[in-house]
């Protein structure tokens, strides 16, 4: 890259698919509106690639979400759009019975190189319906690969990482991500599912931050850095695959781990990556595994009990102080 | 008379800022109820900023460049009322 070139989050979304479609014909975009695109990630590509290839459809997300496995199983690349992450709950049987399921049930006899991407999670008052997180929900379905990108570069390189894959993969934006903006490579820039990345160094605590967190748990780190307390933020990246790796080597280096998810508290990402870091670096760890989520409550439509709800910088900054016992390493 | 915020709408149900790229009324202007006073970029286009009632421009308080969250009071109209 010969200058930072800054894209807006959804607009590194378009690039990843836009590339995917020029390298292999058989890519195809299907979802309500995608020829003008309410979320804005595929915008364009109908007057690129045109109408065969780039599809509006109904709103029935079991028909779209169902035709993807039909259309997969013929041998094409289907991406889809469905636009607000709460719709999978509608698509469920087709995704998680249908897609996740019928590679395995086959004996391998059909491949799914589907992409279900999708806005998710709250954004201001969307309210209950519009709000939820499915993605711990999804990471337990089962022959599901589950991405959840955090910056605009990861953005572009997990979607075109997730339709080159052969498996079913679901791709969560979170809502609030789509209009950040951040440096992007040119061209087919690619981010390999499974693989984690450290995105902030540091020695005092591991804190495993989930998709729209990181953001908020690099600006708790900045601050707790004036304070004196060295925070290392992991971002996953893929759920499923997780990188366990990674997360583990950064817990053996702090002996301290926050994980902070944005779903609800019970079953969320955060509960998994918790217990699987108490399970397999128990040895390493100065004090229990903490999760930071939301309560486990309907997304409340009112501003001030959404932001009550969910999670806000100072309840990462309490559930780090908490971990580092009230102890503030490297003051006097 | 009475001074009337111009509130940055909220285009999109993920829409969470706004850049304004252009004034294209000056303080002191004459508008007209629905006029485009402004033009803010967001993650999918170019939207309008319009003003909210027939009046006079009275302030503008988000210089053009400028991020800011949906909701912000971006310009106040004096309604000729």
């Amino acid at each position: 890259m010969s200058e930072d070139r800054e894209l807006y989050f959804v607009r590194a979304m378009y690039e990843g698919l836009r590339e995917a479609m020029l390298e292999d014909e058989t890519v195809v975009v299907l979802g309500e509106d995608v020829d003008r695109s309410i979320i804005g990630a595929t915008k364009g590509l109908i007057e690129e690639f045109g109408e065969p290839r780039v599809r509006n459809t109904p709103i029935s997300e079991a028909t779209f979400c169902g035709a993807c496995v039909g259309a997969a199983a013929v041998g094409l690349r289907p991406v889809v759009d469905l636009m607000v992450g709460s719709f999978f709950y509608v698509a469920m049987d087709q995704v998680a019975n249908q897609a996740a399921k019928l590679p395995y049930m086959s004996g391998g006899q059909v491949e799914l190189p589907i992409v279900y991407f999708t806005a998710t999670g709250p954004s201001g008052s969307a309210a209950a319906q519009h709000s939820e997180n499915p993605h711990p929900m999804l990471m337990n379905v089962g022959g599901l690969k589950v991405v959840m990108p955090s910056t605009p570069a990861d953005a572009k390189g997990l979607m075109l990482s997730a339709i080159r894959d052969p498996n079913p993969v679901v791709y969560m934006q979170d809502a609030v991500l789509g209009g950040i903006k951040g440096p992007v490579p040119e061209g087919p820039h690619e981010v390999p599912l499974g693989v984690a990345e450290v995105k902030r160094e540091g020695s005092d605590v591991t804190v495993v931050a989930i998709g729209a967190l990181v953001r908020q748990a690099l600006a708790v780190a900045d601050a707790l850095e004036e304070e004196g307390i060295s925070v290392e933020v992991v971002d996953p990246r893929t759920l499923v695959p997780l990188d366990e790796e990674t997360i583990l080597a950064s817990v053996r280096k702090t002996g301290r781990v926050v994980v902070c998810d944005n779903a609800k508290l019970t079953c969320s990402a955060a509960s998994e990556i918790a217990a699987m870091i108490a399970e397999k670096a128990f040895d390493a760890l100065q004090a229990p595994p903490r999760r930071v989520a939301w309560e486990n409550t309907p997304v409340p439509f009112s501003p001030v009990l959404e932001e009550r709800v969910l999670v806000s910088r100072d309840d990462i900054r309490h559930a780090v102080l908490a971990t580092v016992g009230g102890r503030v390493p490297g003051a006097a | 008379m009475a001074l009337i915020d111009v509130t940055l709408p909220k285009w999109g149900m993920t829409m969470q800022e706004g850049t304004v790229q252009e004034w294209l009324k000056q303080v002191g202007d004459t508008v007209s109820d629905g006029d485009v006073i402004a033009e803010v970029e967001t993650e999918k286009a170019v939207g309008e900023v319009e003003a909210p009632a027939d009046g006079t421009l009275a302030e503008i308080l988000v210089e053009a460049g400028a991020t800011v969250l949906v909701g912000t009071v971006l310009a106040r109209v004096e309604d000729g009322g």
